[in-house]
């Protein structure tokens, strides 16, 4: 049914969590791993229970287990819990993200950042044969190789010759990816990467092996007997679009740490029947979504409730070669009429957080959150404009047009077609004709159908969500670089390009930072290219007796810790 | 009656290439290709790389050419492109057996309470079992299938916890799933055996067996129900061919792994052999159906036998 909305609205999820990504230490000697995981060991096995299950979901049916294919974070959630990546993006406590090695015992790199070598642990797949260096190099080679043809190999693209091994210039022995020795992996980057650590735990690097992913061929990851495992679980049934079981691995290197014995993960979609099987006991813990659901379940002593933002945004954005939103006074006018937490109150049952930055917070520079230490440019400029009206006509007036806003008709162009975007339109049409007086006209399509006029130019103002893919403010602020533009507004701005050039390989983050901030600001004060609208924010309920499952949208830790007590 | 149904199939044969191909050339004329789920702008190499993988930047009638050739010489409809690895064909008829089951318990329950209920109410024409029969048969056919389905999870499962929620594997979770489908059919065949019903029910023939003092019970069995069971037959075949495709709606609420969300979902992520491949089982069901209840009609109804020099 709603499938228009869902796919726009899903974009975000789609788009963010298809892979994981985190804050890293900067430096991998100093990776500590948390206390709570060995600490209280001796204490939690006198108490924890004797059965150690839980009861989850997946909203959709995993496309495929082949690392190197797919790219839908279903999929992702399965095989961070079935293999072991090269580092985890694991979480403490307050739900902060640290980068702790996995598959890799340590690594280093060169001075100039450009070789990184990867110590890979003493680890056994589940067939019992050892797990070597070799593994990681062919599932790195697989998935930038050209026929493979990976949907995500362009994350990979800071290796050595991975451009032109994906385009086939250049054949895959020539990658910039070798091991020395059974438990050494060399990886040389094009250039410094300084986000390079954050690709370390995306499916495109997870180990595979050749023996297995050549006999079973285009098979391979689409049943639970085509691939084997060396993370803390195997996959012992799946059920296509119905239920997959994960089951501990004992050939595992930290099996002694995981606890769990089985976790169900059934895949449903409707949301209804998600809340209902969290209240009736049947899920151990969900996501809820629904206003009337999450007051229900706030209400319940049972259930804990964590809030998570996702690094996500919805955003509408202009078309700079309009002929009025070509003026960045008109386009700021647009962007400080609305009121951000009424629309999130009203329009998205205060479900979502009110977007004032362009980097969506839980993304990290360094060690701190991005949005902690950089202003709000969206604040400032309403700060400094109190009155939209008179920028819209001081932008007229530059124009040379009627500066009567009565006389100027707006055009909003949504990508979906079902209720919720009507409602949305509706309230921006109430917003701007009250506040800037015009005239303000809402056309909704289908997704592929706005899609395309927006590659065409044919548009005024749009509408989008978007998800990072790994937790570096780069990976949003390079969306405007003129030269790969992935949103399309036309907007071109040099002094932004060089920001982000030189953010892409500068190693000290105190600089970074301020590249990103100068960045944002352009983009967001002084020319108005797009108008954050919210951060999309989710409510996870969950059963008391379920503990240290992993919760934040880029870790990648998983159920590896968790276990429950008192259930 | 060998000649007419080897006609018959003949026939079968051209409609299914018919749909088949209006089909494959529909759904590439849709904006969007099977990279749209992603939703992402991917640089133009990756997309290169994807497409011709699977030999999607080669012209459509190109594409169409393989497709038919695969499909005629192998019976092979290819390989999922939102599901790499997995078997178009596989896929189909795995969930098929899964929606089949499913729908069969429905649609038995539904004809056999339906067809009873149409004749209680017909024998008993404006009286109070007639009223309570179209009560029920208003409802079932008015209130959409999905808020039935939500009230009998929101009662069953979570306020008396009496059977699950959702899942798949025992028979168990069959049980909301089939009460929840059952209830379309017991209203359609409800209101189609009432109005049958009572039109035979004034015919000559019904009075002479009473005249003769036939039974009440096998005047209705022997008399009354075969005749007015043959347009109950008509409205049969788009029904066998829904046992197997399945519901979206229920599918969905009860996380069942049937064939009906991919009839769905196939066209939202734009995955073309899952798109032809559901259509391609959807299209040869229905017209096998059709024949099975034309030859049913024979059994049902001598007169209408395919006589033997009907040509």
């Amino acid at each position: 049914m709603k499938s228009k909305k869902f796919l726009a609205l899903s974009l975000a999820l789609v788009l963010i969590l298809l892979t994981v990504a985190g804050c890293g230490k900067k430096d991998n000697g100093e990776v500590t791993p948390p206390t709570d995981n060995n600490g209280g060991k001796t204490d939690e096995a006198a108490t924890i229970d004797k059965e150690q299950y839980l009861n989850l979901y997946l909203v959709a049916e995993p496309s495929t287990l082949d690392s190197s294919k797919g790219s839908d974070m279903y999929s992702n959630r399965v095989l961070n819990n079935v293999l072991e990546p090269l580092t985890r993006l694991e979480e403490d406590e307050n739900q902060n993200n640290f980068l702790a090695p996995a598959g890799a015992e340590s690594w280093e790199h060169s001075e100039d950042g450009t070789v990184w070598t990867f110590k890979i642990r003493e680890n056994t797949w589940s067939d019992g044969v050892k797990v070597r260096a070799q593994d990681y190099e062919y599932g790195i080679k697989r998935s930038i190789d050209q026929d493979t043809a990976s949907p995500y190999a362009w994350i990979l693209m800071p290796i050595k010759n991975a451009s032109k091994v994906n385009s086939g210039e250049l054949t895959v022995d020539e990658l910039g990816v070798k091991s020395l020795d059974d438990n050494t992996l060399e990886i040389t980057l094009e250039s410094a990467t300084p986000y390079f650590e954050q690709l370390t735990y995306q499916r495109v690097m997870f180990p595979q092996r050749q023996d297995i992913v050549e006999a079973q061929g285009d098979k391979y990851g689409s049943e639970p007997d085509t691939l084997v495992y060396n993370g803390p679980f195997t996959l012992t049934s799946w059920v296509h679009n119905s239920e997959i079981v994960l089951t501990k691995n004992d050939n595992y290197w930290d099996k002694d740490t995981v606890k769990l014995q089985n976790i169900n993960l059934k895949i449903i979609s409707d949301q209804n029947a998600i809340y209902n099987s969290l209240a009736n006991g049947s899920f151990d813990s969900a996501t809820v979504n629904k206003g009337e659901w999450k007051e229900k379940f706030m209400k319940d002593e049972n259930l804990n409730h964590i809030e998570i933002v996702n690094p996500s945004i919805n955003f509408m954005f202009f078309n700079t070669q309009d002929k009025v939103f070509k003026n960045a006074n008109i386009r700021k006018a647009f962007t400080i009429a609305l009121n951000r937490e009424e629309l999130a109150d009203t329009v998205f049952y205060g479900v979502p957080a009110p977007a004032y930055g362009w980097v969506p917070p839980s993304i990290n520079i360094g060690d701190d959150e991005y949005r902690q230490v950089a202003e709000s440019p969206i604040k400032k400029l309403a700060d400094e404009n109190k009155d939209p009206k008179a920028l819209l006509i001081k932008g007229l007036e530059e124009l040379g047009m009627d500066t009567d806003p009565s006389k100027l008709t707006v055009k909003i162009s949504l990508g979906g077609t079902d209720q919720w975007f009507r409602t949305y339109g509706e309230y921006l049409q109430q917003t701007y004709i009250k506040t800037l007086g015009i005239n303000f006209e809402v056309e909704q399509m289908e997704w592929p159908v706005f899609d395309g006029n927006v590659k065409k130019g044919d548009f005024q103002i749009g509408y989008m969500a978007w998800g990072a893919d790994f937790n570096d403010p780069i990976n949003m602020l390079n969306l405007f670089k003129s030269d790969a533009p992935a949103i399309g507004t036309g907007w071109v701005n040099e002094r932004f390009d060089e920001l982000i050039t030189l953010a892409s390989s500068e190693m000290d983050s105190a600089k970074r930072l301020e590249y990103f901030k100068e960045a944002e600001n352009i983009l967001l004060y002084e020319d108005a290219a797009v108008a954050p609208v919210v951060y999309p924010r989710e409510h996870v309920f969950r059963y008391k007796y379920v503990h240290d499952l992993g919760v934040t949208p880029f870790g990648t830790q998983g159920y590896k810790y968790s276990y429950t007590e008192g259930r | 009656m060998g000649k007419y149904i080897m006609k018959r199939i003949g026939y079968m044969l051209l409609t299914l290439w018919i749909v088949v191909t209006i089909t494959f050339f529909l759904m590439h004329s849709i904006p969007g290709d099977p990279l749209a789920h992603m939703a992402k702008n991917l640089p133009e190499q990756i997309k290169q790389n994807y497409y011709q993988k699977y030999g999607l930047d080669q012209p459509v009638i190109v594409q169409y050419g393989k497709f038919m050739k695969n499909l005629v010489t192998k019976g092979d409809l290819g390989e999922s492109l939102r599901y790499p690895g997995r078997s178009v064909t596989e896929t189909v008829l795995t969930n098929a057996k899964v929606s089949g089951r499913l729908g069969f318990q429905a649609i038995a329950i539904g004809i056999t309470i339906g067809i009873t209920l149409g004749v209680i109410a017909a024998l008993n024409r404006n009286r109070w079992p007639d009223y309570l029969v179209m009560f029920i048969a208003i409802l079932g056919i008015t209130v959409p299938v999905f808020i039935i389905a939500a009230l009998l999870q929101y009662t069953l499962s979570v306020k008396f916890e009496l059977l699950p929620t959702t899942g798949w594997g025992k028979f168990k979770h069959t049980v909301l799933p089939t009460i929840a489908m059952c209830f379309g059919s017991i209203a359609t065949y409800g209101r189609y055996m009432r109005s049958n019903v009572l039109e035979v029910i004034n015919q000559d023939y019904v009075l002479t067996a009473q005249a003769k003092g036939v039974s009440p019970f096998n005047v209705v069995r022997k008399h009354v129900l075969r005749n007015a069971i043959l347009p109950a037959i008509t409205i049969l075949g788009p029904q066998i061919a829904g046992i197997f495709t399945g519901s979206f709606v229920i599918e969905r609420i009860f996380g069942i792994p049937g064939l009906g969300s991919y009839y769905i979902t196939s066209i939202n992520d734009r995955d073309y052999t899952m798109i032809i491949g559901t259509t391609v089982f959807y299209a040869a069901l229905f017209v096998i159906a059709q024949l099975l209840v034309d030859l049913l009609y024979g059994v049902a109804d001598p007169r209408i036998r395919v006589s033997k020099n009907s040509k």
